[in-house]
C-alpha cells in the first residue's frame, strides 16, 4: 500500500507541471491525486487513464453507472490493489466508508467505536468531545449498546460513516455514504461533512445519484473507463 | 514492550474476542451437548469387559488391560475437546475477518491484533482441557492427572490452531466446518481409537496423524504410572508446527487490505 503512495513525488520534488492536480488544488496541496490510473480485471478495462485530485476543503463527486468502476478507482487511489498503470498518491490519515458491510455482528456498537477509537492512522487523537457531538448528531445514543446485527440498514449505515470520521481525518473517502438514510438523516450528514470541511477536510464522495450538484466543488463523471470532470 | 495506547488496544482485541465467543450461542451449545451426549452414551453403552490395548512409548509398546467405558471416555474426549476446540478456533480467524482487516487499515497493529488473538485462543484450549481433565477425573480414575491434562491442553492445541488455518484459508465458513468436522472423525475419532489403532495392520499411517501423539501421551498417563517421552515430544512437535502455521496465516491475510482487494466484507 505505501509503495504506492510513494509513486508520486511530493509537490517540491516533482518536476514542473507533472502530476498536475486540477482545478482547486490552489487550495492548498492535493490530499489524493491519481494521474493516468488503469486498471483491468483480466481482459476487461475497467479504468482507462484516470486523472483525479482532491484537495483540503474541496468536496469532490464521482458518478457513473453501477459497475463502471467508481469503487475501483477509489481502491487504486487507497492502495488496496495495484493500477495496471499510472500513479496515485493519497494523504496516509485517511477516513474511509466503503459500500460493503464489514462491521463486526457480535459487538455491540459501543463496543466497536471503543475499538476503533483506540486506532489511530497517524491522525489526531480521538477526541472525546467530538465523538459525543457524532454520536448526537447521527441520533446514535439509544444504539450504542445494541448489537451490530440487530441494526437496521440505515443506523447500520450511520455506524459506518460515525467510523469514518471518528478521526476528523484530512481527507475522507465515502463510498455511497448515504444508503438507507431517510431525507432528515440525508441533510444531517451534509452537516456533518460541512463541518468536517470547514476544518480543512478534503472529501472524495462516490455516489450514482448525485441530488444536490451544488454541494460539490468538482464532480467526476466515470464513463467507459474515463473520467470526464 | 507495546506502548500504554498499543497495550489498551490489545487488551481490547483481546476482550472483544472472548466476548465474541461467550456470544456465540451454537459455540455454547456445542459445548454443552456434544460432550453430555457422546460421554453419556459411552456411560450408557460400555461395558466393564477388559480389552487388551497397545499403548505408544517410543521404541516400545506396552500392552495394557483397560475396561471398554475407561476405553471408551478416554478416547471420546480427546475427539470431543480437538473438535470443539477446532470450532472455536474457527469462529476466532474465521468470522468477521474482514473487520479485523479495516482495522489494520485503521491503524491495528497485525501484530498486535494476532498476539491478542492468540490469547484469547490459548485460553479457550486452557479452559477446554482443564474441563475434560476435570470431568473424565470424576468418571474414571487418572494416574496422572496433571499430564493428562498436558495431553488434553496439546490436543486443543493442535486441533484448535488447525481449525484456525482452516478458518483463515477458507473464504466460507460451512466448508471450513466441513473440513475440520472430516480431519476430527478421522483422525481422533476413528483412527485414534485405541481399539482399533492396536489392531491395526499400517500403524505408522495413524502415527502421522496430529491426534496420534497427544492421544499416546493421554492414555499413558491415565492408566500407567510411566513417563511418555516420545509422545510428549512428538505431539509438542505437532503443536509448535500447527501454531507456527497458524500464525503465518493470519499475518498473511492481515498484512493489508491488499490482501483481499481492498474488500472488508470477507
Amino acid at each position: 500500500m505505501t509503495d504506492q503512495r510513494n509513486l508520486i513525488p511530493s509537490a517540491a520534488e516533482r518536476p514542473p507541471g507533472s502530476l498536475s492536480a486540477p482545478d482547486g488544488a490552489e487550495a492548498g496541496r492535493p490530499l489524493c491525486i491519481g494521474a493516468g490510473v488503469e486498471f483491468s480485471y483480466g481482459k476487461h478495462r475497467v479504468l482507462d487513464g484516470c486523472d483525479l485530485s482532491v484537495s483540503p476543503r474541496q468536496v469532490v463527486g464521482l458518478t457513473g453507472e453501477n459497475g463502471s468502476g467508481k469503487s475501483t478507482l477509489i481502491k487504486c487511489l487507497l492502495g488496496f490493489i495495484r493500477p495496471t498503470a499510472g500513479q496515485v498518491r493519497c494523504e496516509p490519515r485517511v477516513g474511509y466508508c466503503p459500500q460493503e458491510n464489514y462491521l463486526h455482528r457480535s459487538y455491540a456498537v459501543a463496543e466497536h467505536l471503543e475499538l476503533v477509537g483506540s486506532l489511530n492512522r497517524g491522525g489526531e487523537p480521538l477526541d472525546a468531545a467530538w465523538l459525543s457531538h457524532c454520536v448526537a448528531t447521527l441520533k446514535l445514543e439509544p444504539y450504542l449498546s445494541y448489537p451490530i446485527r440487530k441494526l437496521s440498514g440505515g443506523t447500520y449505515q450511520k455506524v459506518k460513516l460515525l467510523t469514518a470520521i471518528v478521526h476528523r481525518p484530512p481527507l475522507l473517502v465515502l463510498d455511497e455514504p448515504t444508503d438507507g438514510f431517510d431525507w432528515t438523516m440525508y441533510l444531517v450528514f451534509w452537516d456533518l461533512i460541512a463541518e468536517l470541511v470547514g476544518r480543512g477536510t478534503g472529501v472524495l464522495m462516490i455516489s450514482h445519484l448525485l441530488h444536490d450538484r451544488d454541494r460539490f466543488d468538482r464532480i467526476y463523471d466515470l464513463h467507459d473507463g474515463r473520467l470526464c470532470a | 514492550m507495546p506502548e500504554h495506547g498499543q497495550r489498551r488496544t490489545g487488551w481490547l482485541v483481546f476482550r472483544l474476542s472472548a466476548l465474541e465467543l461467550w456470544r456465540n450461542p451454537l459455540g455454547l451449545v456445542l459445548l454443552a451437548v456434544i460432550p453430555a451426549v457422546f460421554i453419556g452414551m459411552i456411560l450408557w453403552t460400555a461395558s466393564e469387559n477388559s480389552i487388551p490395548l497397545k499403548v505408544f512409548f517410543g521404541d516400545e509398546t506396552v500392552q495394557v488391560l483397560l475396561t471398554q467405558r475407561q476405553v471408551g471416555l478416554v478416547f471420546v474426549s480427546a475427539a470431543v475437546s480437538g473438535f470443539l476446540a477446532a470450532y472455536y478456533a474457527l469462529i476466532l480467524f474465521h468470522n468477521d475477518f474482514g473487520y479485523f482487516r479495516f482495522c489494520v487499515f485503521m491503524g491495528l497493529s497485525p501484530t498486535l491484533f494476532t498476539a491478542a488473538r492468540f490469547v484469547a485462543f490459548l485460553g479457550v484450549t486452557a479452559l477446554l482441557a482443564v474441563a475434560t481433565t476435570f470431568g473424565l477425573g470424576r468418571v474414571t480414575p487418572l494416574e496422572q492427572p496433571f499430564t493428562v491434562f498436558a495431553g488434553f491442553l496439546l490436543i486443543t492445541v493442535i486441533y484448535g490452531a488447525y481449525g484456525g488455518i482452516v478458518g483463515v484459508l477458507s473464504r466460507s465458513f460451512m466448508p471450513a466446518l466441513l473440513l475440520i468436522v472430516l480431519l476430527a472423525d478421522l483422525d481422533a475419532a476413528w483412527l485414534q481409537n485405541p481399539v482399533y489403532y492396536s489392531a491395526a495392520q499400517q500403524s505408522q499411517i495413524i502415527h502421522w496423524l496430529p491426534a496420534f501423539y497427544p492421544c499416546q501421551m493421554v492414555f499413558s498417563a491415565a492408566f500407567t504410572a510411566r513417563s511418555n517421552g516420545a509422545a510428549l515430544g512428538g505431539a509438542l512437535v505437532w503443536a509448535v508446527a500447527t501454531v507456527v502455521l497458524l500464525i503465518v496465516a493470519v499475518h498473511w491475510r492481515m498484512r493489508g487490505p491488499l490482501s483481499a482487494g481492498g474488500r472488508f466484507d470477507q
